[in-house]
């Protein structure tokens, strides 16, 4: 890997108060946070939240309302296709050209990513092999089960082994084994010195793998910092994730309530 | 399930096959709400078009029915008028459906409803419900007036309701031949993998278009043109129904013929009784395929829909030690390649590469027996050309959108995509230019000035190229998109700017030359006029273009 860019920027992500309006709604209310090189960095938060949004304004793919956004300094609203060239992206909703086959559609992404050929067949076969894709490499995309297309997009994230990764609930569909493989290969790729954003629902998986945690509620940053912090900001020690989320977007009474409700409910059925 | 109960839960896909058609999820600019608001009033508006385009049909045949009528030949003039009807909206709706049907298998509509405690039969009623809501109205208006017409002109209400029976039946196998194509694409392209005997297969689905299409188009030319014309065309259905008694076995003539025939009761002697006996066998077995035809259609759409066609056994994967990809080439040829082969591959695309060829006969045909090429007819081959080109630019746009949503995931800009797809039509266009250009240059032997002409105007089919895909960029946003049957609305102002941008020289040379003949400044100041235009174009998408 050769992340030439690593060296000059420390933050790699510069989010400052972002701000997304949709036809008079707020989803994004002035959010700030940063990520430092060599950190998995996790964007948690109930559905709705604006964590989706904000993923696709730090690719360029979405235009911010207000504020300013940087990655390895440059703007993805004015440098689009450097920011996209230095990313590799899993979306939330797996769109890919379903009417290719997984080695047609690999080689229209090495074609626009210029990737070197031999390096990007190296890659793809180590790739391919550990997620169990080689059978399916003849066969069109439109047919294979979401979990392979989901591996097919973390595959084609992977290939130009860009310096940052960002992944919309990258683990959706995938099985155990794939699951595994793919954590490790986010940890793999912060030891070599890259970066991670990603957004997950599945906390145990965020309490194992990030670095640090961002908490994102009704459009901001409600709380941040390591598992660690987090925990002495709710003022338990022993708190899992789930404990820490709930009582941070201040449901954790509302969720007991609901369960209490809901049993009651059931009993008298 | 009840009827009400299935034609509303048809609505609801048919609204949600239509917004997942003009919107990727999420891949858009702008908020969800008014994308949903945007896309209902843009179907609505489509349906109006829709509309206007089956009332047009409906009033045309019927003003040819007044107008033309050859009271000696009633019988065969009839008969040929609800052929060329039947072929027509047949034709209609199996181009509109199967866009209709791959929007719905693509949005995979079906998924989110199947695993509700529904029946295999009612969830087979779906996709004929989800068909009806999108087309109830404007059926209803191709069918109604023209039965209501042939009612009152034959003074008969059997007569009227022989042409709804028959407009009926029509429908109804249009719509298995939907499901079948479908089918056919899916099984043969999609659950397989690409091999060179999958692609002659798909050469022959082509050609068969070609075929289907420019009989059409010849059908409708003939019409059109002077009452002689018809005549001749009466007579030549005259004589091949008379004389040859298994023409009456070809769809849709018995169909047509029996109408006719209900229409004209008194001449019904013209026939013999081998006719009418194999008549009413064909007209029975046509029938028989109507009516259990949309029972099977829905039957084999769910199954498409609901993912059952597109599943395949791991039993046909071949064990692959190394994988190996190769270069596509560069970033145009990458993407240009790309969007070949998902047109090659989607039958609703498919007529993409069918076009160019079917308009460019239809444009040759009425010129190929002169034997001198005037200014007049080189006027009519350039803005034939012309119109090819404003129509098909906006359809090579409406691919499958999450194939022009993913590249934008890509490090690419947006004016690399606009030059890729303008790249892309001028491809499809070149070979129609190569042709026309050796018919001309045949033609024009003696008086090579009209080929420099034709050729001379072709920066600005070029620049309409262009305009056309900023205009659509505009209305389409980033995805560039237009699903044709349910953006017809969107596809008005695109296809207009093409259209003006293209003819424009030629318009300002008729104005020249009627004011001071035709003199080198006439001709200079189009051709001028014509690279201007291209210059200008390329600045828009350059400048106009953001990322």
């Amino acid at each position: 890997m050769n992340f030439k860019l690593d060296s000059d920027y420390e933050v790699v992500i510069k989010v400052q108060n972002l701000v997304k309006v949709y036809n008079g709604f707020k989803a994004l209310n002035g959010i700030s946070f940063e990520v430092r090189k060599g950190e998995i960095y996790g964007l948690l938060g109930p559905n709705g939240a604006g964590k989706t949004t904000t993923l696709r304004i730090i690719l360029g793919l979405l235009e911010p309302t207000e504020g300013l956004v940087k990655v390895f300094n440059f703007s993805p609203l004015k440098d689009p296709v450097k920011v996209k060239s230095l990313v590799g992206y899993v979306p939330e909703d797996v769109l890919l050209l379903e009417t290719l086959t997984p080695k047609e559609f690999f080689e229209f992404v090495a074609s626009i990513r210029r990737l070197n050929l031999d390096i990007a067949n190296k890659r793809l076969n180590q790739l391919a092999s550990a997620f169990e894709i080689k059978d399916y490499f003849n066969v069109p995309i439109a047919s294979l089960s979401s979990g392979t297309k989901q591996k097919i997009a973390v595959i084609s994230a992977l290939l130009h082994d860009p310096p940052l990764l960002i992944f919309d609930e990258p683990m959706i569909g995938l099985d155990a084994k794939s699951s595994r493989i793919l954590k490790d290969l986010m940890r793999m790729h912060v030891e070599r010195g890259g970066t991670i954003l990603f957004s997950t629902h599945i906390l145990e998986v965020a309490e194992k793998l990030c670095t640090r945690i961002g908490i994102i509620n009704k459009g901001r940053i409600i709380a941040e910092g390591t598992v660690e912090e987090l925990r002495k900001l709710i003022r338990e020690t022993d708190a899992s994730l789930e404990e820490i989320l709930l009582r941070v977007i201040e449901e954790d009474k509302l969720v007991a309530e609901t369960v209490k409700t809901l049993r009651e409910a059931f009993r008298e059925q | 399930m009840k009827l009400k109960e299935t034609l509303k839960i048809g609505r609801i896909l048919c609204k949600e096959a239509i917004f997942k058609a003009s919107f990727e999820r999420r891949m858009f600019k702008g908020d969800l709400k008014t994308a949903i608001k945007l896309s209902l009033r843009d179907a609505k508006l489509s349906k109006l078009s829709l509309i206007g385009i089956f009332i047009f049909l409906s009033i045309y045949l019927s003003f040819l029915r007044s107008n033309f009528f050859n009271p000696r030949e009633a019988l065969f003039f009839d008969a040929a008028l609800i052929t060329l009807y039947l072929i027509l909206s047949f034709f209609l709706i199996f181009f509109m459906g199967l866009n209709l049907a791959i929007s719905m298998y693509t949005s995979k509509i079906f998924l989110a409803i199947n695993h509700l405690p529904i029946s295999p039969n009612d969830l087979a009623k779906l996709p004929s419900a989800t068909f009806t809501s999108f087309f109830d109205i404007p059926l209803i208006l191709l069918i109604i007036p023209l039965s209501i017409f042939y009612g009152y002109v034959s003074k008969s209400v059997f007569a009227g309701l022989s042409i709804l029976f028959v407009s009926l039946i029509n429908i109804s196998i249009a719509f298995l031949c939907i499901a079948w194509f479908s089918k056919i694409f899916y099984n043969k392209f999609l659950v397989v993998a690409p091999s060179k005997a999958k692609s002659i297969l798909r050469i022959f689905f082509m050609f068969l278009w070609v075929l289907g299409s420019a009989g059409i188009g010849f059908m409708w030319f003939m019409f059109a043109s002077r009452p002689s014309t018809i005549n001749l065309i009466v007579a030549f259905f005259k004589e091949i129904l008379v004389s040859n008694k298994l023409v009456c076995l070809i769809y849709p003539l018995p169909l047509s013929l029996a109408a006719s025939l209900t229409v004209n009761l008194k001449l019904y002697l013209v026939f013999t009784l081998h006719h009418y006996l194999l008549l009413l066998t064909s007209l029975i077995f046509y029938t028989f395929l109507g009516f259990f035809g949309v029972k099977l259609a829905g039957k084999i759409l769910t199954r498409i829909c609901t993912g059952e066609e597109v599943k395949f056994s791991r039993k046909n994967l071949k064990s692959v030690e190394k994988v190996w990809i190769r270069f596509s080439g560069g970033i145009f040829k990458a993407l240009i390649l790309k969007d070949l082969k998902i047109m090659s591959r989607d039958p609703s695309q498919i007529l993409a590469f069918v076009l160019p060829i079917v308009f460019m006969l239809s444009i040759i045909f009425p010129i190929i027996g002169k034997s001198n090429v005037d200014l007049t007819d080189t006027f009519f081959l350039f803005s034939g050309l012309a119109a090819i080109f404003a129509f098909l630019t906006p359809y090579i746009l409406g691919g499958d959108v999450s194939s022009n949503a993913y590249p934008l995931t890509l490090p690419l800009s947006l004016k690399t995509i606009i030059f890729s797809k303008a790249l892309l039509v001028i491809l499809v266009y070149t070979p129609t230019l190569m042709v026309l250009t050796a018919f001309l240059i045949v033609k024009t032997f003696s008086f090579p000035i009209f080929l420099i002409l034709f050729l001379a105007f072709q920066p600005a089919i070029i620049a309409g190229i262009f305009f056309e895909l900023y205009v659509a960029f505009k209305v389409g946003g980033e995805t560039l998109t237009i699903n044709v049957p349910s953006n017809l609305v969107k596809l008005i102002p695109v296809v207009f700017v093409g259209l003006m941008v293209s003819l424009s020289p030629l318009i300002f040379f008729i104005a020249a030359y009627n004011l001071v003949g035709l003199e080198s400044l006439t001709l200079i100041l189009p051709l001028t006029l014509s690279l201007f235009l291209l210059i200008i174009a390329f600045l828009t998408i350059h400048i106009g273009v953001k990322g």
